[in-house]
């Protein structure tokens, strides 16, 4: 697997096409789910999905030096999420103008739930979505990355920082959701 | 083991990412300390919490839409010169038209301002001539360059026309001999 992703990556080095294509089909669906879990709604997370695609393949040239692939683009899918969410705190964008915003997303929820279970999920994921947006970036981002299973060492990896950094964060993260999501819990 | 280096492996440990010794200590310690087996269970209750929020599949369609949109993306962002690619042929096309314009609209500014040679003038020498400085400085009168430099501008202007040098050698001629018939009584 290691191998193959190494072949891969070295493909598209070589600028061939068709690496790519793989490489988006391979890790889409990874790259999307860690964008929604970070940014908690499906237009940002495709945005954020598509950005992070762009941009590894316009650091075509310099992917050759890159050690671990899927981290480097995890990476660039992360940051670029970082920024999303800090543009959109400076602009105070609510959660509801977010959410409500996206068809693919109203549609998913009325396909998975009826309709007192979907008032039961909206209010839950509300409770959830608003106590992640008020952490801050590098908190929601460690804590994200853990919902999604990843080891401390894929996150400081991610992160591009000591794992102790990741520890610290998830620990801070961890208390104040306890204490914002009590009545959840 | 202190509570502080239990509380250290309650993420591994929930995510059963250690080793059995590890595991065998922090379940010794689990059960002589209350307040550690409470904070652990909030972490688990939390993560239980925060992962019940799926991320929801966006479906085929949507996937397919993504992998189109990043590749047309990446070719709205190509450099210029890569993206088009009969970007080559495009020069071309510019050498043969634009260059033999921008030499006529040269020769006009040249001639407008002075130092391009009148060929109205009696007593005018070829205005693009080979012959060297000394020789240069032997015809007597109806000199009519006025700038030194001229004929090797035009000359280089002339010479930077697309075709081959004897195309350029006849340009040359026919504007020696226009000038010659000018000079003439």
């Amino acid at each position: 697997m290691q191998n193959d992703i190494k072949d891969l990556v070295k493909r598209f080095a070589d600028g061939d096409p068709q690496a790519f294509a793989e490489i988006v089909r391979r890790y889409k669906t990874e790259i999307y789910r860690l964008a929604f879990r970070m940014l908690g709604n499906h237009l940002d997370a495709d945005d954020a999905t598509q950005e992070a695609f762009v941009r590894v393949f316009e650091r075509q040239r310099e992917i050759r030096e890159v050690k671990h692939f899927p981290g480097f683009l995890k990476r660039i899918a992360v940051n670029y999420c970082i920024d999303m969410i800090r543009r959109k705190q400076k602009k105070f964008i609510s959660v509801d103008d977010m959410s409500t915003s996206s068809d693919v997303q109203a549609e998913l929820a009325e396909l998975t739930a009826g309709p007192d279970e979907n008032l039961e999920n909206t209010e839950i994921t509300s409770e959830i979505k608003g106590a992640l947006e008020k952490l801050p970036p590098k908190q929601r981002m460690a804590i994200s990355l853990h919902i999604e299973g990843y080891s401390k060492a894929e996150i400081a990896d991610i992160m591009s920082c000591p794992q102790a950094t990741v520890r610290s964060n998830l620990h801070i993260a961890r208390k104040k959701l306890r204490k914002w999501l009590a009545k959840l819990i | 083991m202190k509570c502080h280096t239990a509380r250290r492996y309650f993420d591994d440990y929930l995510a059963d990412r250690i080793g059995d010794q590890e595991k065998k200590t922090i379940l010794e310690h689990l059960q002589e300390c209350p307040r550690c087996r409470e904070e652990l269970d909030a972490d688990r209750k939390l993560m239980e919490t925060l992962r019940q929020e799926p991320v929801p599949d966006p479906g085929e369609n949507y996937w397919h839409r993504l992998e189109r949109t990043v590749f047309s993306k990446t070719i709205e962002r190509l450099p210029p010169e890569t993206a088009a690619p009969d970007s080559g042929q495009e020069k071309a096309v510019m050498r043969i038209y634009l260059l033999p314009l921008a030499a006529a609209f040269l020769l006009l500014m040249l001639s407008l301002s002075g130092i391009s040679p009148s060929l109205t003038t009696a007593g005018r020498e070829p205005i693009i001539t080979a012959a060297p400085e000394a020789d240069r400085s032997k015809i007597p009168s109806g000199i009519c360059l006025t700038a030194p430099a001229a004929p090797s501008i035009i000359s280089s202007l002339v010479t930077s026309l697309p075709g081959t040098g004897g195309r350029q050698m006849a340009i040359i001629d026919h504007l020696n001999n226009m000038n010659s018939k000018q000079d003439r009584p």
